[in-house]
């Protein structure tokens, strides 16, 4: 079969990391690239979208490893590409060598995502955990945070194989093609409590922020990036293995989303580390792509995949900048930057366009994956599914503003202006794609609907049909991208020349020339309001009260529980002979009663 | 005429129109306000008068490029929401862009003003602008979520996305909005004052009463084209009202009549009502609209069946 | 090839060991003689899986004693052997051998009782290499000789005679109603047994049994002699002497044909030794003990698998185990006597292939793929979840993820650059882990090789009629004359 070589692209990666982890680390860095570079080759070579293989792997017939592609397989793996070439171009510059384990943890979720049977799945699946486990370890800054995320990883990762065998007793095979709907309704619900701890979906998000704030800043963001989608993969493999759309089971699990999008917003606003911040963006944005999901209408959908890929191309974006950023200053909070923008200005308009992006303003591409999943709770007519889901949205715009603010505009605190310089040429090289790629979806939205539809036909939803790329249709409303940005690059410039023609000459200021409370502020008066920015939500009385609430305190518990259960062991391990010589009998005289010895 | 010729005469003509309008409100508030404080007031054209000083200075204070063009993409925001609402509710007379928008589109693009301002008086680096403006932004968080309270049962009731065809409906029907959902419009009046930027919702600004505010550091031609876009902005979001609760207009006259009674509203409210702080302002604004916006859904269920 | 040569080799060089430790260099020879066995089962299994080789001593089975090398003895003598000399090559170890001939002496009395007990067709026989291989054993444990080792000693010591007691009476009551000891005969007249007796005997094995597989609560005993005996022997014990003893159980077991209610028994018993091992070991601070712990962990779950029917998966686990345990405790071994969770700190930068090793081991020992530990813990789930239900399928998950804490807690310290210890090795001592480095990968990535092994092996356990065949149907059989070695 020609597919064949494209379909073991995911093993390809894999081996590259194995290999990278023998090979100088000059090497090593290109690997990213070169593992993008041979996808693409492979797939140019033998263009295919549906194909299959197998392997028998284990001797027995119903649990052979399968691996097929199909169009929603191949848009996933188009996203972690993406992914890895952005970061390959950026960790060129970087100082930190993760990249063999990059490629490991690319190559496990390409294994899942090319599973054709739920064995495979898992392989890839665990592949992925560990593989993005061991760089936690490279930054030691916080020991157990590395520990943290692989153990709640694997109690998803246990979830999963529980379904997993489940399904694969009562079907007698484990092959995703058929299961029936008997098999699914045991299986499944244990399933999606392993992709939504994946998806990072309250209440299983507690492993990401700290597994992200230690993780190598570049590697965060392929985690963010990448790897989040595989859990969100994982939930569209669910509604499609057992539709729940109409059931409570839906109900809840879109509910949980929105209330992650809303009580991560929060969060992200207290945040006063940089990629803290992302981070909780990062897994307030799942929760809009869970809450699509879950609905299981096309829309629904429809819009989630989208915002999938833009959350991607958004993520991978600002978190790139940030790597850069902080790899330039060696800062990470807000509250240690500041007024960086005229000696970083390409940061600038990459953090500008991302946040307005990730914001859902239009002319930017973020606003049709926003409105398509708006369209989606309209036509299934939850209302307040819906304030919830837009109050998320616009208290987004706190965060968005802090981000930019608190690194680029106010003033600088503990960074020099005059030793800053703009962020490294790998660091700029691996934003041009993300960017031209947020205006391009901006422009043609319904572009990317010749992607989706497919996926639409595949899982058996109804396609929504477009008819040009500029302008994306549903049957609740239109708009015209190519129009907007026009008319917004049209309006702006006609402004700009009119604005221009106005007589008075513009005086550029000092810095500290701002008007003070009738006096000038000197050097020394902090003057960067920015990472302050939100510290007064929590004074919103329902803001503030889910503020103070948090899941750390139940895990926690967990700890504890379990500890003392552990101490109990030490009770009946003490170590006394007298004690083992007294419970050696009392288990002789009970084996002899079950053995029938009293009969 | 020329479909494309019309087109680019409506967009050109359109704000100016707006601002002209807008204008001549603003000075009919003057003169109202004026009045209730027991003096005369300046004359109806002051605004106009006001503007055209700004711009006529002789040099303005700047803090670089990013300050320069923050007003440019406040004002290209304020007239890209213009555009894309229609001033009449049939033919193409200033339609606009209106077609190849919906009402989540104009509500999206009515954030890049407050986004063009944040940036500005971000980089000017005044702690109090920027304090003034997070106030904006969590004012919006309320306001936001009183008027999708509004319009998002307007839109589920209908299942659409559009406002033309929220327009055409109540075209069909003969009943403006305001009537036959009288509840979801007076949530919408919530949020109508705060964007209206009138008491008591009106704590951004704060005029006489706070430092700080998102005018802080402008001056000059950089206040005279902030005062320019707030005028188109205003005549827009009294468009969108008119459009989605009022049935639109079908002339001119209708058009002024109905734009001027909401701003008489919003401009006489505002004048008896002290402020909000902006936490107690986004408390009443989720809890009020809430309440209603249950009653309302429960009344528009019974009305299904 | 015979059989006999497994126990007489060893015995012989036991006996030997004074005058052979002037030609040989000291402390090498109880490696020597595991590489000869792992050699001669090497070569052998291949023959022996397509036909078991039955070898009688003096009299033909039922009344006299024979030999029978099945696929599943000589499989795991290959296993064990390979991975004793991990054990037995290390420096702890090969200083208390150079010390003195004695202790050369036990350890080969060692093995040669270890496979003899894979060997042994009867119930005589098992008990006199049990008892040759337990003595051994108590008195290796005390080679460190300090107050822990010798502590130790004496608790293996009292475990194991009642261990031998019970396993005595147990005997005893068989040979009075049957009439003999030979196993296969048993599998036979068992089911004549009155009840009563039955009962008994039945009660009694089992105590013996499950006292030497360390089933709980009968492993009261196994951490401390593990921590008294120190890390190499620890790892010897781990990798040799409790695979005797669960071949023991399981041969036992199956040929006496017992109850559904004493299976299931054992079924619990496997899965609570697995949680309360796991349990036992969150909070330990001397790595031997913890590992100590997370052995008796594994050795239950194997149990469970067994019983509840993946036969083939449970040999797949025991193969990992040895590999994994041996390679654990070697490197626990190599980063110093104190034998604390503290002392491994740093060793992942001082030697980056010790590292790596370490990791992949613990990888395997999750049950991640792909490495090998993932096949062998898939199947005995799916084994679990058809006799006993999801319930036990997820007992085990949280189970794994208790061992996920404290492993993984190792991992992290292996790794952490702030380090103050001192590391005495050279890596030439390190070379010898790529042994289960390899078949942990391998094993991983292509289990079916392994697997179409272990189904023989499972089979040879499984299928009674066909091993009763084997020894009393005549066929293949090999005479000797006498103990030691020599052909008629």
């Amino acid at each position: 079969m020609n597919d064949t070589l494209f379909i073991l692209t995911p093993l390809f990666f894999v081996a590259l990391g194995v290999l990278g982890l023998f090979t100088p680390k000059s090497i090593g860095k290109l690997f990213p690239l070169i593992g993008v570079a041979l996808a693409i080759g492979l797939f140019a070579y033998t263009p295919a979208y549906t194909g299959m293989i197998s392997f028998d792997w284990i001797g027995i017939p119903s649990m052979e490893l399968t691996a097929i592609i199909s169009p929603i397989r191949l848009i996933f793996f188009a996203m972690l590409l993406l992914t890895l070439f952005v970061y390959g171009l950026a960790t060129l510059n970087s100082k930190s060598n993760e990249e063999p384990f990059t490629m490991i943890a690319a190559g496990g979720m390409g294994i899942a995502l090319f599973s054709g049977d739920l064995i495979t799945l898992f392989i890839g699946w665990e592949i992925m955990t560990w593989g993005s486990y061991i760089p936690l370890l490279f930054r030691k800054k916080d020991h157990k945070a590395a520990r943290r995320y692989l153990v709640f990883s694997l109690f998803g990762a246990a979830t999963l194989l529980t379904g997993i065998i489940l399904i694969g007793s009562h079907e007698n095979s484990f092959l995703i093609s058929s299961i029936t709907r008997e098999s699914a309704a045991l299986g499944v619900p244990f399933m999606l409590i392993g992709f939504l701890l994946k998806s990072g979906t309250m209440p299983f998000h507690r492993w990401v922020p700290s597994a992200y704030s230690e993780s190598p800043d570049l590697f965060t963001g392929f985690m963010s990036a990448a790897l989040s989608k595989a859990g969100v993969f994982g939930l569209i493999l669910a509604i499609t293995l057992l539709p729940i759309s109409e059931t409570l089971f839906a109900t809840i699990i879109a509910w949980l989303g929105t209330l992650t999008s809303l009580f991560a917003t929060f969060r992200a606003i207290r945040e006063e580390e940089i990629k803290g911040l992302l981070t909780w963006s990062s897994i307030s944005q799942v929760g809009y792509i869970v809450t699509a999901v879950a609905l299981g209408s096309s829309l629904g959908v429809a819009g989630g995949i989208f915002h999938a890929v833009n959350h991607t191309i958004i993520k991978i974006l600002l978190f790139t900048v940030v790597a850069g950023i902080i790899a330039r200053t060696g800062k990470t909070r807000f509250d240690q930057m500041g007024g960086l923008i005229y000696k970083m200005p390409f940061s600038f308009i990459a953090v500008l366009m991302g946040i307005i992006a990730l914001a859902g303003m239009p002319p930017l591409g973020g606003f049709a994956s926003k409105w398509l999943i708006y369209s989606a709770l309209i036509e299934k007519g939850d209302v307040l599914q819906l304030v919830v889901v837009i109050a998320a949205s616009t208290t987004a715009f706190l965060y968005n503003f802090k981000l930019i603010y608190g690194i680029f505009l106010g003033h600088p605190t503990e960074v020099d202006l005059s030793t800053a310089k703009e962020i490294g040429w790998g660091y700029r090289l691996a934003l041009v794609v993300p960017l031209g790629l947020l205006m391009a979806i901006g422009m043609f939205p319904s572009a990317l609907f010749t992607v989706i539809n497919p996926i639409l036909t595949e899982i058996g939803l109804e396609p929504i049909l477009q008819g040009s790329y500029a302008i994306i249709t549903t049957s609740l409303g239109s708009y015209n991208g190519l129009f907007v940005m026009e008319t917004f690059g049209g309006a702006f410039a006609i402004i700009l020349a009119l604005f221009s023609l106005v007589k008075s000459k513009s005086r550029d200021l000092n810095r500290l020339d701002i008007a003070y409370a009738g006096e000038t502020p000197t050097e020394k008066m902090p003057l960067h309001y920015g990472f302050a920015v939100g510290r007064e939500i929590h004074r919103i009385l329902f803001v503030g009260y889910w503020l103070k609430k948090s899941t750390t305190h139940f895990y926690n518990w967990v700890h504890s529980i379990t500890n003392q259960f552990a101490s109990l062991a030490r009770l009946i391990y003490n170590g006394n002979m007298a004690f083992f010589f007294g419970v050696a009998f009392a288990v002789a005289l009970l084996l002899w009663i079950i053995a029938g010895g009293n009969a | 005429m020329n479909p494309t010729l019309s087109l680019v005469l409506n967009l050109l003509l359109a704000p100016i129109v707006g601002y002209l309008i807008a204008g001549i409100y603003y000075g009919t508030y003057r003169q109202i306000t004026a009045r209730i404080h027991r003096r005369w007031g300046p004359p109806l054209i002051q605004n106009f008068i006001d503007n055209f000083k700004l711009f006529s200075k002789k040099d303005a204070a700047s803090h670089g490029m990013m300050f320069h063009l923050g007003p440019i993409i406040m004002s290209a925001g304020s007239v890209m929401s213009l555009l894309f609402i229609p001033f009449f509710n049939h033919g193409t007379l200033f339609s606009g862009l209106s077609t190849s928008g919906n009402l989540l589109l104009i509500t999206y693009l009515m954030v890049i003003g407050p986004l063009g301002n944040a940036l500005a008086v971000g980089v000017s680096g005044n702690p109090f602008g920027v304090m003034g403006v997070v106030r904006g932004l969590t004012r919006m968080i309320g306001l936001e979520i009183a008027f999708f309270i509004a319009i998002g049962l307007l839109m589920v009731t209908y299942n659409t996305t559009s406002l033309l065809d929220i327009m055409n409906i109540q075209a069909q029907t003969g009943v403006w909005n305001m009537v036959a959902h009288p509840l979801l419009f007076i949530i919408s009046l919530f949020a109508f004052l705060g964007f209206m930027g009138s008491s008591p919702f009106d704590m951004v600004g704060a005029p006489t009463e706070v430092y700080s505010g998102p005018r802080a550091e402008f001056g000059s031609k950089y206040l005279g084209i902030l005062m320019t876009q707030s005028m188109i902005f205003t005549f827009a979001k009294l468009l969108l009202w008119v459009n989605i609760f009022m049935g639109g207009a079908s002339n001119w006259f209708e058009l002024i009549a109905k734009t001027y009674a909401l701003f008489l509203f919003q401009a006489l409210w505002g004048a008896v009502f002290p402020r909000f702080k902006v936490e107690q302002a986004v408390d009443i604004l989720w809890k009020v609209p809430a309440v209603l916006g249950v009653i309302a859904a429960i009344i528009l269920q019974i009305q299904k069946m | 090839m015979h059989p006999v040569l497994f126990i007489a080799v060893p015995l012989l060089a036991a006996f030997l060991a004074g005058p052979l430790s002037q030609i040989a260099r000291k402390g090498w020879l109880p490696s020597i003689i595991l590489v000869i066995a792992a050699i001669a089962a090497g070569s052998m299994l291949p023959s022996v899986l397509v036909q078991p080789i039955n070898e009688t001593v003096v009299i033909a089975a039922p009344l006299g004693i024979n030999l029978y090398a099945g696929p599943a003895a000589i499989l795991l003598i290959l296993v064990t052997s390979i991975f004793g000399i991990l054990l037995t090559g290390s420096k702890e170890l090969r200083d208390h051998f150079e010390k003195s001939t004695p202790s050369t002496v036990l350890a080969l009395l060692h093995f040669a009782g270890i496979f003899g007990i894979f060997l042994s067709g009867d119930l005589f026989n098992i008990f006199v290499f049990l008892e040759i291989a337990a003595l051994s054993a108590y008195a290796m444990t005390a080679f460190s000789d300090t107050t822990a080792s010798l502590e130790g000693a004496i608790k293996y010591l009292l475990a194991g005679s009642i261990a031998s007691i019970f396993l005595l009476i147990g005997i005893a009551v068989i040979y009075l109603h049957t009439g003999t000891l030979n196993l296969a005969e048993l599998s036979s007249t068992m089911p004549m047994v009155p009840a009563a007796a039955k009962a008994v005997i039945i009660s009694a094995i089992l105590l013996a049994l499950a006292i030497e597989t360390e089933l709980f609560p009968l492993n009261l005993w196994v951490p401390d002699v593990y921590e008294g005996s120190g890390s190499a022997l620890s790892g010897l014990f781990s990798a040799m002497t409790i695979k005797a003893t669960l071949y023991l159980l399981f041969r036992v077991i199956t040929l006496f044909g017992v109850d559904q209610s004493i299976i299931d028994l054992l079924i619990g018993a496997g899965l609570l030794t697995m949680i309360v091992g796991e349990l036992g070991a969150l909070r330990q601070t001397n790595a031997v003990r913890m590992l100590a712990y997370s052995s008796v962990a594994q050795a239950g779950l194997i149990v469970a698998g067994f019983f509840a029917g993946a036969h083939s998966a449970a040999i797949v686990a025991m193969i990992a185990h040895s590999a994994v345990k041996a390679g654990l405790f070697l490197i626990i071994a190599l980063a110093g006597l104190s034998g604390s969770v503290a002392s491994l700190t740093g060793i992942g930068l001082k030697n980056k292939f010790v590292g790596v090793t370490a990791t992949v081991l613990i990888l395997s020992l999750l049950g991640l793929p792909p490495f090998i530990g993932f096949a062998g813990k898939l199947l005995i789930l799916q084994g679990l979840n058809s006799s006993v239900g999801i319930g036990a399928v997820i007992l085990v998950l949280v189970a794994s993820l208790v061992e996920a804490w404290y492993l993984l807690k190792l991992v992290s310290l292996i790794w952490k650059t702030e380090s103050t210890v001192e590391f005495s090795f050279k890596p030439i001592h390190t070379v010898i882990l790529i042994l289960p480095l390899i078949l942990v990968i391998a094993g991983g990535v292509y289990p079916k090789a392994i697997l179409s092994l272990t189904d023989k092996v499972a089979n040879d356990l499984v299928d009674i009629q066909s091993y009763r065949t084997n020894v009393l149907g005549g066929s293949a059989t090999i005479e000797s004359t006498d103990l030691n070695g020599g052909t008629q």
